[in-house]
């Protein structure tokens, strides 16, 4: 060993981690060769599947000879005007003259008989029956119809099919200028405008189709790609943690002289290490194929070398997979850091692979949403960000926004692992419901990080399947959709997991008495509704999307049909209530667990404030609700209350109920500039703020012990006498 | 309920100075499942001095291993505390983790590394010196007789081989406490005879070890004082001699009467 300074923790559990990784041959060959396997069994499915599809396309649009067999009384005429048209000058000004066979050959049929004989050697390509008096019909302003009766199976059917339609639209035409010229009528009395296309330039695909090409490739191959890379996350994270459970190791790792964090952070790294190198894989994997398939590629598409990436886009879609390589890390090790073997870390991490597929499908598709807020997602703001600059897209500020917005996410992700493994219960229990699927777990003082975002998500799954089935009228609509979406799953998962209750939710009252938190809960309430309005005015224009302008227009019904109490309970009294039960009760007290650090504070009002803002469903308001999911958070921790926060939140929806009611229009309508309300909001934010900070700081401590009942055998412990 | 107030002699080789283990009164409550209180331990005291073998004895569900878990820190005790090496287990958690070394029957040896590369990483992990590590590890591997295997993954070695990569891991950084919860539960008699040989090395290196354990015929000659739980408390505690009754052979009848009273 060579002398050098001794190692940070993380470091030496990311290298002891590699260590083992590297040893594990079947590990390594799955997950760094599967890709070099996998790239050129796709490329040699595509470009054999577009050999194919272009052999037909050309077989389809290949002229053939054909042999055509007239029969019926009217025949011979018929047949003559067909090879004085194949064989007349000036054929290529008829119409559909550019569809015709290479060569037409007419013949005439004594009977049906003969005919199908003809046609079932092969002699004849087509049979076309000439109705009795079709000669005549022509002579003079009649019409006929031919039935085709058969075809060869010698020839493609729909080519020749095709081919005798032009044939016959070319000899419908022909005669058409016939009558026209008999009658003296121009033929611009029946074809007043024509459109005229120029014939398509050289033989090669245009750019426009390349680019297509070129998207859809790139697309595909970013799908494969961001899935195949995510895969390699799966069997470093499982170990990192189930592993070592399974194998009694973890508890040597947790006695060593680091914290928690240290251990989370060099786990990651370990994981991520492999992720990238997986990453590398694929894109050499990528590189590889592309080099030897695209030389397999027909010559007809070789032109899309000329639309390929530039190196400057290949670079960035290269730093966001790798960026997102490593919220997919962080997301395998925040699942797998509470489960116990590695079965069950892999049956868990089936679902990373449907979530990535999902997250990844919504950056390549269009979504309704501002790329802004798509590039701030995990994984589909990075396949957005790659997608576009592959297809040769601006990607401006979208590329600083996603990397920020996955650091993020990771240090989300990682504070989640952290604090499943700082939990006893999670790293030490036994295994779960041995009797039964409807046992209960142990009751607990707290809920586990899981169950604290559990009804949220339940909720929000309900609201999506509830919301066909509310009335129109808001007043009975809005309620049941609290009690679908908040109460019944809060219920559920309250009655499920046993807690207590009353410290989970923060029944309790805000410290200091509340006498400054709560007038300060009503200040910020108003403030936060006032630069809320503003800021939403300022990021979409006057032109909100159509499910706001729906909403705007029930709720103005609303507010004309029904009592004003009525509409403040609906709006106000009742989303906060229970808002503020599911988010600051519920899973603020989940996230932050028994005795949080200032880190982990932080990061459970950061995850609760964007749940708050996804459930609202309404992507223009995100921003604003996810702030005020922030400020509610801190206010929450700061009383250690649900009080000051019930009270800001419903002060916030009642406002604009009031100034309804008051001035019988909308802020909106009001004549006050924006910039005078945003000032205001600040100002009332700002003294609200100031007087809940001034109510006093709850101080977080652990639970106070259930009491100790009497027992017999007290004083334990005594020395046997000596003998 | 303070520290042991009994006088021990100060034998060469035997218990010596302030206590390297100080338990307080300590105490760990669960929720179960049906909703009561578990009282794992419950208000335990004692202490090991330097130089000292404790045996903490008792049967299965006894709380030696929450008691154990609690001293290095993997638990937060519900009340009362305690001192390793006169660090407070409260209040300098990673303080105790460089004075301790702890092994259970459970703690298993990363199959995929040697016996070497385990007790590098975990003497990377204690933030040593590459070179006083590798020196130290060299000392083990002599010390415990690994070196016919220092090279071959653990995986492939014998259950008291292992446990002695176990035992190496726990001693790499040199510290003055030893822990060891059931070490010779998954070991046969000969390999269990040989780690608690080992044990008593490094006991009269001036090591204070706690060691739990219910095959109490195996330790009743190796320990100086025992400690008896049950039910979460302590019901005895003293040297052989001091819990034998006159008609009592082995400590296991003194173990037997004590739990039954």
């Amino acid at each position: 060993m060579t002398p050098s300074a001794p190692l940070p923790p993380a470091s030496a559990i990311a290298r002891r981690d590699l260590l083992e990784f590297v040893r594990d041959r079947r590990a390594v060959f799955i997950t760094f060769l599967l890709p070099l396997i996998a790239y050129p069994i796709v490329a040699l499915a595509t470009v054999l599947g577009l050999r194919t599809a272009l052999e037909k396309i050309d077989g389809a649009s290949q002229p053939i000879e054909l042999n055509l067999l007239l029969s019926g009384p009217d025949a011979p005429a018929v047949a003559a005007r067909l090879v004085d048209l194949r064989d007349a000058p000036d054929r290529s000004t008829l119409k559909a003259a550019d569809a015709w066979p290479s060569s037409l050959t007419v013949s005439i049929a004594a009977g049906a008989d003969e005919a199908i004989e003809e046609v079932a050697t092969g002699d004849a390509d087509a049979w076309v029956e000439v109705p009795p008096g079709t000669a005549r019909a022509l002579q003079t302003l009649g019409g006929a119809t031919l039935p085709l009766r058969a075809t060869s199976t010698a020839v493609d059917m729909e080519t020749a099919i095709g081919h005798l339609e032009a044939v016959f639209e070319s000899l419908a035409d022909a005669i058409r200028r016939e009558r026209m010229a008999r009658l003296q009528v121009p033929m611009s009395v029946f074809e007043p405008v024509t459109l005229a296309v120029a014939p398509k330039t050289g033989g090669g695909t245009s750019v426009a189709q390349a680019t297509e090409v070129v998207s859809t490739i790139a697309s595909s191959l970013l799908m494969i790609l961001t899935l195949l890379t995510v895969t390699g996350a799966f069997h470093p994270a499982a170990d990192a943690f189930a592993g070592e459970k399974e194998r009694g190791t973890i508890e040597t790792l947790l006695v060593a002289p680091c914290g928690i964090h240290q251990v989370v952070r060099g786990k990651f790294f370990a994981v991520y290490g492999v992720t990238l190198a997986t990453l590398v894989a694929n894109l050499v994997a990528i590189s590889g194929t592309a080099a030897v398939g695209l030389r397999a590629l027909p010559d007809n598409l070789q032109g899309l070398f000329a639309v390929a990436p530039s190196p400057a886009a290949v670079l960035t879609a290269v730093a966001t997979q790798a960026v997102l390589a490593a919220v997919a890390a962080a997301a395998c090790l925040a699942i797998t850091s509470s489960l116990r073997s590695l079965k069950e870390a892999h049956h868990a991490l089936t679902t990373v692979m449907l979530a990535v597929s999902v997250l990844a499908a919504a950056g390549l598709v269009p979504m309704p949403l501002p790329p802004e807020a798509i590039a701030a997602m995990p994984v589909a703001g990075q396949v957005l960000v790659a997608r576009l600059a592959l297809t040769g897209e601006p990607v401006g500020i979208l590329l600083p926004l996603t990397l920020i917005a996955a650091i993020g996410w990771c240090w989300l992700l990682l504070k989640a692992t952290a604090a499943a493994l700082a939990d006893e219960d999670v790293i030490f229990r036994g295994p779960d419901a041995a009797g039964g699927l409807l046992q209960r777990p142990s009751p607990r003082h707290l809920p586990t990080p899981a169950q604290g975002v559990l009804p949220a998500i339940v909720g929000l799954a309900g609201v999506w399947y509830v919301q066909s089935l509310l009335p129109d009228n808001l007043a009975v609509a809005l309620p049941l959709q609290q009690l679908f979406s908040m109460v019944l799953p809060l219920a559920a998962v309250s009655l499920w997991q046993r807690v207590d209750l009353t410290r989970t939710l923060r029944l309790v009252r805000p410290a200091g008495g509340g006498w400054l938190s709560l007038p300060g809960a009503v200040l910020l309430g108003v403030g936060l509704f006032l630069v809320g309005a503003m800021t939403i005015r300022w990021l979409v224009g006057d032109t909100p999307s159509a499910a706001a302008d729906e909403l705007a227009g029930k709720l103005t019904s609303l507010l004309s049909e029904t009592p004003a109490w009525i509409v403040v309970l609906v709006l106000a009294v009742i989303p906060a209530v229970c808002e503020e039960l599911v988010f600051r009760g519920w899973m603020l007290s989940a996230l932050a667990g028994e005795q949080p650090s200032r880190g982990r504070q932080l990061a459970a009002v950061v995850a609760q404030a964007a749940l708050f803002g996804v459930v609202h469903l309404l992507p223009e308001r995100l921003p604003t609700t996810f702030a005020m999911g922030l400020v509610l958070g801190w206010m929450a921790l700061h009383t250690g209350s649900l009080l000051p926060g019930i009270v800001c939140h419903a002060v916030h929806n009642a406002v604009p109920v009031g100034v309804s009611l008051l001035t019988e229009t909308s802020l909106d309508s009001l004549e006050i500039t924006p910039l005078a309300l945003t000032a205001a909001g600040l100002l009332a934010a700002g003294v609200g703020a100031g007087l809940t900070l001034l109510g006093g700081r709850k101080h977080i401590t652990t639970t106070p012990l259930p009491p100790r009942p009497q027992t017999d055998a007290e004083g334990g412990g005594q020395a046997v006498q000596k003998k | 309920m303070v520290s042991d107030p009994e006088p021990r002699a100060a034998t060469l080789g035997g218990p010596q100075g302030p206590p390297a283990i100080a338990v307080s009164d300590l105490v760990k409550h669960y929720q179960a499942r049906d909703g009561s209180v578990v009282r794992a331990v419950d208000g335990v005291s004692f202490d090991v001095c330097r130089a000292e073998t404790v045996g903490l004895l008792g049967a299965n569900g006894a709380g030696k291993t929450t008691l154990l878990r609690m001293l290095v820190t993997l638990l937060k005790p519900t009340s009362g505390t305690a001192e390793i090496d006169g660090i407070d287990i409260r209040e300098d958690p990673l303080g105790v983790r460089r004075r301790i070394g702890y092994v259970s029957a459970t703690t298993g040896v990363p199959d995929r590394l040697t016996p070497r590369e385990t007790l590098t990483s975990y003497g990377r992990l204690h933030g040593l010196d590459p070179a006083v590590l590798a020196a130290s590890i060299e000392r083990l591997i002599e010390v415990l007789g690994m070196t016919s295997y220092a090279d071959r993954p653990c995986g492939r070695l014998s259950s008291g081989q292992r446990q002695r990569v176990s035992l190496g891991r726990a001693l790499v950084h040199e510290p003055p406490v030893l822990v060891f919860d059931e070490p010779t539960a998954a070991v046969d008699l000969l390999g269990s005879r040989e780690l608690l040989d080992l044990l008593a090395d490094l006991r009269n290196e001036g090591r204070a070890i706690l060691l739990s354990t219910h095959r109490l015929h195996e330790i009743e000659r190796r320990c100086d004082r025992f400690v008896i739980m049950h039910a979460g408390r302590v019901v005895a505690r003293g040297t052989r001699e001091e819990l034998l009754e006159p008609s009592e052979e082995s400590i296991e009848d003194a173990f037997y009467r004590a739990v039954a009273s």
